[in-house]
């Protein structure tokens, strides 16, 4: 279980480019597998690479799709659960 | 026009109005062939551009599957986009490291600096521009960092790498030496503009050199399979991205080095395709010059049907390239390296010819004329006479 106060970033060798404003690709360039964002995804992967903790992340959902903290939270999880299981994000503790 | 090209010229764009989205619409209850604009869209390189305009705008005209065929071969795109971008940070990387000065041009360099996106454009290559006395230690180099040489020209020098993804154009000049360029390194490089690549800062063209690079890019491949739609887009966008772009300082500057007409062409071809928009003053320059309008007529007539046209085709490109030129130098400089050059120059088959000592090199101007009257001789006397002389 991802704890709040954990940072999470991009794998080093993860390159990314929007295709517009809907959806984004992200290529990871050591398997040269490419991925698919939406505009959710798009959008938290954004708030990844500014090395935010998860409840920032959260919260910047929140006042982006006027979500509930009971929405915002399980949405990032699920996410995140999917994008650690792809190997494309590392986790820290925030300092 | 069919209305496919019509829709494509339509869509090949990053912003489109209320006109055109209504001309859009209209286009897109009529039968299309959608497989006919598929492809067209491939060869002509805006199947990126063809995709968003569609999602974005018109997503309930399209069919389905033409619509998720589109997004897959954008990803597609994009990813392979994103790969070579990688490979040309680190061949620009190992350049540097070598203190070898390098100017990436076309490709990702052109796509992050005029549509602020590496998704938006197609491309194949890597094109990388090299000063003249630096160009053999760049082969060197990346004939031993897993690039093998596949075409050696005058001008460029094209590589593959031992994976087969990755091909590079390595130039020492823009142009082959029968259709020179105004473009040198040493200017281009005291221009240069620095942009990010991925987060990394690399050196790339100025806006003015890059309007100036297309608009030779454009002339040279007028008439021929090379010219792509996109490269017209390019130069509609590179207008739109930098709306403070000095056009007179430009032209200026063009007409000092040959260019100004091929400018003028570029510009005004994309008017007539695409609606791009160009002030008055290029508009009353035009109207001056009244070859601009058959330059643009004969690129606008072959840039959908390339190809089938037949024999005529080169005596057309000829004519087209010799109109295209202002200063009578420009002109003549092919047919004197095709015709005086190639037959008066020695060359290395000269020199397996008859192989003389060190200081005698000089004969080889007379054993030349010798050999190549031996040679086409006995090839006229065959009934094989080519076209080349070599």
């Amino acid at each position: 279980m991802l704890a709040p106060e954990t940072v999470l970033h991009p794998h080093p060798s993860l390159v990314f480019t929007q295709l517009d404003d809907t959806e984004a690709v992200l290529l990871h360039l050591d398997t040269k597998r490419y991925y698919t964002l939406n505009e959710t995804g798009t959008r938290i992967w954004e708030l990844l690479q500014q090395s935010r903790s998860a409840q920032e992340i959260a919260l910047a959902l929140q006042d982006n799709y006027a979500l509930t903290d009971e929405e915002a939270l399980p949405l990032l999880l699920a996410f995140v659960d999917e994008l650690q299981q792809e190997g494309l994000v590392q986790q820290s503790s925030a300092p | 026009m069919r209305p496919e090209v019509d829709l494509l010229l339509c869509c090949a764009d990053t912003s489109i109005d209320a006109a055109r989205a209504e001309r859009i619409r209209t286009l897109l209850r009529t039968d299309l062939d959608w497989g006919y604009l598929l492809q067209t869209a491939g060869r002509h390189g805006v199947m990126p551009l063809l995709s968003r305009s569609l999602h974005t705008g018109f997503p309930a005209d399209v069919p389905q599957t033409i619509l998720e065929e589109l997004r897959h071969r954008s990803r597609a795109n994009a990813a392979r986009n994103l790969f070579l971008t990688d490979e040309l940070l680190k061949l620009l990387t190992l350049l540097e490291a070598h203190t070898i000065s390098a100017l990436p041009y076309k490709g990702p360099a052109l796509a992050a600096s005029i549509y602020g996106n590496l998704a938006l454009r197609e491309f194949s290559d890597l094109d990388i521009l090299v000063h003249e006395r630096d160009y053999q230690r760049a082969q060197c180099l990346l004939s031993t960092s897993g690039y093998r040489l596949m075409n050696a020209f005058e001008w460029e020098s094209t590589y593959l790498n031992d994976s087969g993804r990755v091909a590079v154009d390595l130039h020492q000049r823009m142009t082959p030496r029968e259709f020179p360029s105004p473009l040198q390194f040493q200017d281009l490089w005291k221009r240069r503009q620095q942009m990010a690549l991925l987060g990394t800062t690399v050196s790339t063209l100025s806006p003015e050199d890059t309007l100036l690079m297309l608009a030779v890019q454009t002339t040279k491949d007028a008439g021929t399979p090379y010219l792509q739609l996109a490269r017209i887009c390019d130069i509609s966008q590179l207008l739109r991205a930098f709306p403070d772009l000095d056009l007179t300082a430009l032209l200026r500057k063009s007409k000092q080095l040959g260019g100004e007409r091929m400018v003028l062409f570029s510009l005004c071809l994309a008017h007539n395709l695409l609606g791009t928009p160009l002030p008055q003053h290029i508009v009353q320059k035009v109207r001056t010059q009244p070859t601009i309008d058959k330059l643009v007529v004969f690129a606008d007539q072959r840039l959908f049907n390339c190809g089938e046209r037949g024999a005529d085709n080169q005596w057309s490109i000829n004519q087209f390239r010799w109109l295209a030129r202002e200063r009578l130098r420009d002109k003549l400089l092919p047919y004197y390296l095709r015709y005086v050059h190639s037959v008066l120059v020695p060359c290395s088959l000269d020199r397996e010819f008859l192989a003389l000592p060190h200081g005698f090199a000089f004969l080889y101007y007379g054993i030349r004329p010798i050999r190549l009257l031996c040679k086409y001789s006995l090839l006229l006397f065959k009934g094989h006479l080519g076209t080349r002389i070599s």
